[in-house]
């Protein structure tokens, strides 16, 4: 335990060292929050005030919130360990005493502390205060936290399943890209959910991808009953949990098969 | 009568010992089998008489004060035949041609506590492969690997914590911020007594001065200074066994020597046993006691650096120094040396760059003191020197003759 929290506390450190990464990241954050804001509003010009049951407040702040949170959870696992693979630096990771998938989900998480607190909060805030959005601020932005946090798992975990498939693909960069397109697309992350036909947002619903981004954005705009907000975070902890099953899964059996030659 | 305490499996192999003592033959009986630890049992159904080894090398630890016990180890590698060309890296795409590298082919070796052991090997003989095995990081195709009662891939998270490894250019320290704070991980993951942390951060201060290094990314460090806090990080935990892979590679003179002395240091005054692969005659000449050779997987060489050069032939190099040397004296010399002695291979008698004839010799196949009497005897000699043939010279015969 000791270890890991060093882990995070080295993590975090490694990150601050950033500056202008630090900077560029907030920056580019907002950006990309009036790119949405002018995308939406074009859209929404010509049409009736609602779109699909939508206003545009409700789809500017949806879509703006959603990718404020792609910014907080997105980690670079799979990347890592694939680039690691391919370069043989994974034995320097299985040198150290600790379980290789906790201490990745470790590392990554605590460059999701910094994201949150330097780049996902304060993004949020700007939303709120400048557009005006109507929230209200009660036990919903803890359930808001939390999920969010949930939400960092289930992400963090996919990407240990697609970076432990390198150790026998060699390389994971190719199911990356599937990856980030499958999440992107069917998490509602670019096109707000009501906007699909009806029996593509059943199909959706039924996948992780939109817990990880519509749950958090749920509990947050939305009013929830208190029974209704646990339910939505135990699924995203039963997701949570298949594919922490899966990503060992394939590092067990993988791990075996590991080739490394060469000093 | 044996040390059981090191490990819990070793109470087992007492019950084993004292079964196969009372039933002998009935050594591959499975119901006896499912008496041992999970683990064991299943590798011992699996291949059993591989695995039986193991158990009974764990009481052969305690008893002759080894820490390595490697047995009929191998490991094959099933790579794909790549072809030729952009057409032919097309075609890979969907190839299914394998083809099996034996990369280590059935070595065996033990090393006891307290000794330097060096690799060496001309590249690609398959030393990191085994070092890989030794550390836990590659599965053995088949053979058995005890290291300090751990089989090492299989508990590699309890194992690793036992060894320190230092890969010439691969690094356990965190790129971008201070050495410091690297080393202060480490001391969290290894959990490191502050006592113990002290003591080896003290010693690398007496010797090589590190403290120089805490404040700088290691980003910064040039390669030596990056060797040295690797190095350092992997003693940290003061470890009983270091395994150091090219620890001196592309290093200048005196932070080699640094390198060496601090591994010296620490061999004999921790009493740490190293494991240390090297292309440096330097590194062997200063620190391996004992060598082990590998060509294409397999040893062929184990035992004393000293022993090395009789086994790969006790070559001399005699100088003369002679008067009136000239090219016709010199292969008229040649030829009668040729005639006199008979050896294995024509006797090249040239001449060096100081004007002396030079000859040089296996003398167990023949005496020097013959060919210098000869040589005394027919033509004027001045002067006289008697070399030994230098250790690099004999590694280069070695893996040129383990080569052919």
């Amino acid at each position: 335990m000791r270890g890991y929290i060093a882990i995070i506390r080295n993590s975090l450190i490694s990150y601050l060292f950033f500056r202008a990464e630090f900077f560029f990241r907030t920056l580019g954050n907002l950006l990309q929050i009036f790119i949405v804001f002018y995308l939406w509003k074009a859209i929404y010009e010509n049409s009736t005030s609602e779109l699909n049951g939508l206003t545009f407040l409700q789809a500017f702040t949806y879509l703006s919130v959603s990718g404020t949170i792609f910014v907080m959870i997105g980690t670079m696992i799979d990347w890592e360990i694939s680039l690691n693979i391919m370069h043989g630096d994974i034995v320097m990771i299985l040198y150290l005493p600790l379980d290789l998938h906790i201490q990745t989900i470790v590392r990554a998480f605590g460059v999701f502390i910094f994201r949150v607190l330097f780049s996902g909060l304060p993004a949020i805030l700007f939303i709120i205060l400048v557009f005006k959005v109507p929230v209200a601020f009660g036990i919903n932005l803890l359930f808001f936290l939390v999920s969010v946090f949930f939400s960092f798992l289930i992400s963090a975990n996919i990407d240990f399943a697609i970076g432990a498939s390198a150790f026998s693909f060699e390389s994971a960069l190719g199911l990356k890209l599937i990856k980030d397109s499958i999440i992107l697309f069917f998490s509602g992350a670019i096109v707000p959910i009501p906007f699909f036909p009806k029996p593509v947002q059943s199909v959706i619903m039924i996948l992780p991808f939109q817990s990880m981004y519509y749950t958090p954005v749920n509990l947050l705009l939305n009013r929830q009953s208190m029974l209704n907000s646990l339910l939505l975070l135990c699924i995203q902890a039963g997701w949570i949990i298949f594919f922490v099953i899966l990503g060992r899964m394939f590092y067990r059996k993988i791990l075996v098969k590991l080739t490394i030659s060469g000093g | 009568m044996y040390a059981y305490s090191y490990a819990p499996h070793i109470k087992n192999t007492i019950v084993y010992n004292a079964f196969q003592e009372k039933n002998p033959g009935k050594q591959k009986s499975r119901h006896i089998l499912k008496k041992f630890p999970a683990g064991l049992h299943s590798k011992i159904y699996k291949k059993s008489l591989h695995s039986i080894h193991v158990i009974v090398y764990y009481t052969i630890i305690m008893e002759n004060n080894k820490i390595i016990e490697v047995n009929n180890l191998k490991r094959y590698f099933k790579i794909l035949k790549r072809q030729e060309g952009l057409w032919g890296a097309v075609k890979d795409l969907f190839s299914r041609n394998y083809q099996t590298i034996k990369a280590v082919d059935d070595i065996s070796f033990s090393v006891e506590k307290g000794e330097i052991v060096g690799f060496i090997g001309p590249n690609g003989a398959g030393k990191s492969t085994t070092i890989k095995m030794l550390t836990g990081v590659l599965k053995e195709t088949a053979g058995t690997v005890v290291v300090d009662s751990y089989i090492p891939f299989r508990d590699r998270k309890k194992y690793v914590a036992n060894i320190g490894v230092v890969l010439g250019q691969r690094s356990q320290l965190w790129w971008n911020i201070p050495v410091i704070e690297s080393f202060k991980v480490l001391k969290d993951i290894y959990r490191i007594t502050d006592a113990v942390y002290n003591r080896s951060l003290k010693l690398f201060n007496d010797l090589v001065d590190l403290k120089q290094y805490y404040h700088i990314p290691v980003r910064k460090l040039s390669l030596g200074q990056k060797t040295l806090c690797n190095i350092a990080s992997a003693f940290l935990h003061s470890p009983k066994l270091i395994f150091l892979d090219e620890p001196t590679i592309g290093l200048d003179v005196s932070i080699k020597k640094n390198v060496r002395k601090i591994i010296r240091t620490l061999n004999k005054e921790l009493d740490t046993t190293i494991i240390v692969t090297t292309h440096d005659v330097g590194d062997i000449e200063n620190l391996c006691k004992r060598l082990i050779l590998i060509d294409k997987g397999k040893i062929i060489f184990d035992g004393l650096t000293s022993h090395f050069n009789q086994t790969f032939g006790a070559y001399r190099t005699l100088r003369l120094d002679i008067e009136h040397i000239n090219d016709g004296i010199l292969s008229a010399m040649e030829e009668q040396v040729n005639n006199q002695f008979r050896y294995k291979e024509r006797i090249a008698v040239k001449l060096d760059k100081n004007g002396w004839v030079k000859l040089t010799i296996d003398q167990d196949e023949l005496p020097l003191l013959d060919v210098l009497n000869f040589a005394t005897k027919t033509y004027r000699v001045k002067d006289v020197k008697i070399e030994e043939i230098s250790l690099e010279d004999v590694i280069i015969r070695a893996y040129e003759g383990a080569l052919e």
